[in-house]
């Protein structure tokens, strides 16, 4: 051969060589992965962060989303934005192995899977959906086990709290999660689907707007008045909490309906409880909080 | 015929359309009441839902919406006439993008006012609204004896840009629920089910359109341009201000209580010229109380055409205003 | 009479549009100003309508300041016409006649019988009243320019009954004082010929039947030759020659003011013409000084 093409042979073998090794190396797919592939996790999904602790993964979660607040470990993570504003960069920077996200996050979860990184793909169900995502994520990550018993457990629970209460009669109840401070105005109740409709059912209410399938209602006054809830519940952050004076003041706003049976026997109560309103391991504590406030007599 | 004649039929025509809609729709609903139980006095209102859906949910949200109605095609007039083009809207000049600025952080960031008992929602829509206000007006004000109405639209557009970015920025910081609640905000609600937030608003209102009254006369001088109405004994400044100022202010009042619902302001005015002609003195009157019984009409439409979900009103007049524009487009002048 | 003293005004600074401009308008007068673009006309006439004030110097109507006036009072004695008018809205000739009377409407009043009165006499003297419901976007541009005329002429007139009867057909338009002015700015620069004839004419018979002064500023110098009585020449917001026709459209006078070389000869019709010949070079600055009693 001749001098320069001896000169080329060296690095086209090399090119060659590893080529070779590429294409022999085995495919990081999104197909599920052997327990020993998933090291490194980051979740974008507050509800499954929880599940992953709760199934024993944990100390392999490396980043959350920007609006993870349980268990109080993952405050000390670094967060890489959430559903609007995942931050591809610094999500592939911390080369995880596997990143929950949410099923509509279309162009991250095409950027993982050109960079090879495993994606969970999060879809938002009913309460049943919680247990069917919990053994999927099991799945995934290796602690299948673990997640199996996480999900026998929470279907005991929530079974157990069904029982409790399946042969009191189900008040009309209006579960409110968002409303205008001091207003009776745009007010957000849960409708006929969704997993908060499920928890309100299995806590022993009956949802006044079970006939909107729709997860979220902006409830308007006549509508209100027209349902009757012999009930009203509304749901706060866990950790804010009513100034001195502020319950009275924005009891005194329901006042306005007096017709409704839940302002009448004074049954409108506020829940400072995030449980309610995360589909994630919380749900049994979430719907006994629920169902305490509906059935105090059963809940002693 | 006169005008005296004329401003009497358009007022009582108009008025009675008005009138009719706002006595009729609080009949009207997705909820069927028993009306012989709303008006038997002898129950206690507190016991009495038929009563408390007619005259807590229903009326106060009729009024309300006869109310904005009314401010939103009245402004809508006066901003046309002030910038002589009939494509203005009370929104033009930023006024309706800052109080849904005001009310977006009101929202997004919890305010609240204490025990006083309101919402901090308004009050801060109401106050972004003036913000605005003062924004455009002192840059319209900064290079010109006068206000010069290039100077105003410029300002005006500019503000109005600076505060939807200002919004979507606050968006996009905030939780799911906040901005889900945002954006509902931003789609009107007239459903106030107290006569408080018309009350408050009251005082603006009246001043608004007591301004109004004066200013027809003017605004039909300054559609002939500046000069010629300077040369006709009118003081164009100050003329101009009132304009300005009156009808950001009715705007203004008309955003804190219902939102920013678009196309009443543009809609009106066009079909009201288009039945009563282009002289101010008989619009303002005709497009304020057309705009009262319109929005009504929408409201209305609203709550009951797909129930037993209810549509935010702004969906109603953007459905409507559309098709109208094209219409406007089509037909034969 | 309308006197203007020693106006100086300029929108910045640096540049004058006016310097030192003083002219008087006889009660019955026919004046034209004259002078090329940019030369301060508009301006001019402006002031002496008094909807802009001068930054030095005074304009007096029958010796009292303008100053002194109301607005609407002003307004009453002093009519201007746009050299075009253009509508944001859709309004009839009537309609844009009657803002002629504003003037003489309180606050919150509406026209009457008499105001409608006198527009329908301000339109039949410009051979308009049949236009009258006519929407104004739909007139060609010499009827549109005598509507606005006729709005000019209802706001500084009114009705004298005749003396031999009061009925409604007795009227005769009449100034409504002893002196009003029509300020008419360029009011055929964007016509037709024939328009521009037919304005002249108008403004014509309305000088010799009306008994008001008219006021024309111009940069037609066919214009002002045929119609005006007196001229005031300007340049640069100076004035180079003010007094009669004949005596200020001289070919110097026009090459200072247009540095144009002209003649001027009288057609055998009567009417004057002017001919321009052909450029000369920019005036020497000193040929420009202000000469009012050239």
């Amino acid at each position: 051969m001749a001098a320069h093409q001896k000169a080329l042979t060296r690095p086209v073998a090399a090119l060659a060589a590893l080529l070779a090794v590429l294409a022999a190396a085995p495919h990081r797919q999104a197909a599920p992965a052997p327990a020993r592939g998933v090291a490194r996790i980051i979740s974008l999904v507050p509800a499954v962060t929880e599940m992953i602790y709760e199934i024993g993964a944990g100390p392999r979660v490396v980043a959350v989303s920007s609006y993870d607040t349980y268990p109080p470990e993952v405050k000390r993570l670094p967060n890489v934005g959430a559903l609007l504003d995942p931050n591809v960069e610094r999500i592939l920077s911390l080369k995880p192995d596997l990143v929950v996200v949410y099923g509509s996050q279309t162009d991250l979860k095409q950027q993982l899977a050109r960079a090879g990184v495993g994606v969970f793909d999060y879809r938002h169900a009913g309460l049943e959906g919680v247990t069917a995502t919990i053994r999927a994520l099991g799945a995934r990550t290796g602690d299948a086990a673990r997640a199996e018993d996480l999900a026998a457990r929470i279907d005991r629970g929530i079974d157990a709290i069904r029982r409790k209460v399946h042969d009191r009669p189900k008040p009309r109840t209006l579960l409110v999660f968002g409303r205008e401070r001091m207003a009776l105005r745009g007010i957000y109740a849960s409708g006929g689907t969704g997993f908060m409709d499920d928890m309100l059912t299995a806590a022993g209410g009956a949802n006044v707007f079970a006939e909107v399938k729709m997860e979220a209602v902006q409830a308007s006054t006549e509508q209100i008045l027209a349902k009757r809830p012999d009930v009203i519940v509304e749901t706060r952050a866990t950790n804010s909490a009513f100034a001195v004076g502020e319950r009275d003041a924005e009891l005194n706003v329901w006042k306005v309906l007096g017709a409704i049976p839940a302002v009448r026997s004074n049954r409108v109560y506020f829940l400072f409880d995030d449980r309610i309103v995360i589909p994630g391991p919380r749900v049994v504590e979430g719907t006994e909080a629920l169902a305490r406030t509906l059935h105090p007599d059963v809940f002693r | 015929m006169t005008l005296a004649w004329r401003f009497a039929r358009t007022v009582l025509g108009f008025g009675a359309l008005a009138v009719a809609t706002v006595l009729l729709a609080p009949l009207v609903g997705a909820t069927a009441i028993d009306f012989r139980r709303a008006f038997d006095f002898s129950i206690p209102f507190a016991d009495n839902v038929d009563a408390q859906i007619f005259f807590v949910a229903r009326l106060p949200r009729t009024l309300a919406g006869a109310c904005v109605g009314g401010l939103f095609a009245a402004s809508g007039v006066v901003f046309q006439g002030l910038l002589r083009n009939p494509l203005a809207t009370p929104f033009t000049l930023g006024v309706s993008t800052g109080a849904a600025l005001g009310a977006v952080l009101a929202i997004t960031f919890n305010w609240s006012l204490g025990f006083i008992g309101i919402s901090a929602v308004p009050v801060a829509a109401f106050v972004g609204s003036l913000v605005a206000v003062a924004i455009v007006y002192a840059l319209a004000q900064a290079r010109h004896r006068g206000l010069s109405t290039t100077v105003l639209l410029l300002a005006g557009v500019t503000m109005n840009a600076f505060f939807s970015a200002m919004i979507l920025f606050v968006q996009y910081f905030a939780s799911f629920a906040d901005t889900y609640r945002t954006l509902r905000w931003l789609m009107g609600d007239l459903d106030v089910s107290s006569y408080e937030p018309l009350l408050a608003a009251l005082p603006t209102a009246t001043v608004a359109f007591v301004v109004f009254a004066w200013l027809a006369r003017p605004l039909n001088l300054l559609s002939l341009g500046p000069d010629s109405a300077e040369s006709r004994g009118l003081d164009v400044a100050r003329a101009q201000r009132a304009a300005f100022l009156s009808a950001s202010l009715a705007t203004g009042a008309a955003v804190s209580i219902g939102g920013p619902i678009g196309f009443v302001g543009i809609i009106i005015p066009h079909l009201v010229r288009l039945m009563v002609g282009p002289d101010h003195r008989l619009v303002l009157p005709a497009a304020t109380l057309f705009g009262a019984a319109f929005l009504v009409g929408c409201d209305l439409i609203a709550r009951t055409i797909l129930a037993p979900v209810e549509l935010p009103v702004g969906i109603i007049t953007a459905l409507l205003g559309g098709p109208f524009f094209l219409w406007l487009l089509i037909r034969k002048p | 009479m309308l006197t203007a003293s020693d106006l100086w005004f300029g929108y910045d600074e640096r540049t004058p549009v006016l310097r030192g401009v003083s002219l008087t308008v006889p009660a019955d007068g026919l004046v034209g100003i004259l002078g090329p673009n940019g030369s301060g006309k508009t301006t001019l006439l402006r002031m002496l309508a008094g909807t802009r004030r001068p930054q030095r110097g005074a304009v007096a109507l029958d010796g009292a300041p303008l100053t002194g006036f109301s607005r609407a009072a002003l307004a009453r004695r002093m009519a201007v016409v746009p050299q075009e008018t253009q509508l944001a809205f859709d309004y009839t000739v009537a309609e844009v006649a009657m803002m002629g009377r504003y003037p003489h409407l309180g606050a919150f009043e509406i026209e009457g019988p008499r105001d409608i009165a006198v527009i329908d006499e301000s339109l039949a003297a410009t051979g308009t009243l049949q236009l009258k419901d006519r929407p104004y976007a739909t007139l060609s541009g010499g009827e549109k320019q005598r509507v606005v005329i006729a709005a000019a002429l209802a706001q500084i007139f009114r009705l004298k009954a005749e003396a031999t009867g009061t009925d409604s057909r007795g009227f005769r338009l009449q100034a409504e004082e002893a002196s009003s002015y029509l300020l008419l700015d360029e009011p055929t620069a964007s016509l037709d010929l024939g328009y521009q004839l037919e304005i002249a004419d108008l403004l014509k018979r309305l000088h010799a039947e009306r008994r008001a002064a008219i006021v024309i500023s111009t940069h037609d110098l066919t214009l002002a030759a045929t119609l005006c009585e007196r001229l005031v020449l300007v340049r640069d917001g100076a004035v180079l020659a003010d007094g009669l026709t004949d005596e200020v459209l001289t070919p110097e006078n026009l090459r200072k003011a247009y540095d144009v070389e002209a003649e001027v000869t009288r057609h055998a019709s009567g009417h004057r013409l002017v001919v321009p010949m052909r450029r000369t070079a920019p005036g020497r600055p000193q040929d420009r000084a202000t000469d009012k009693h050239g």
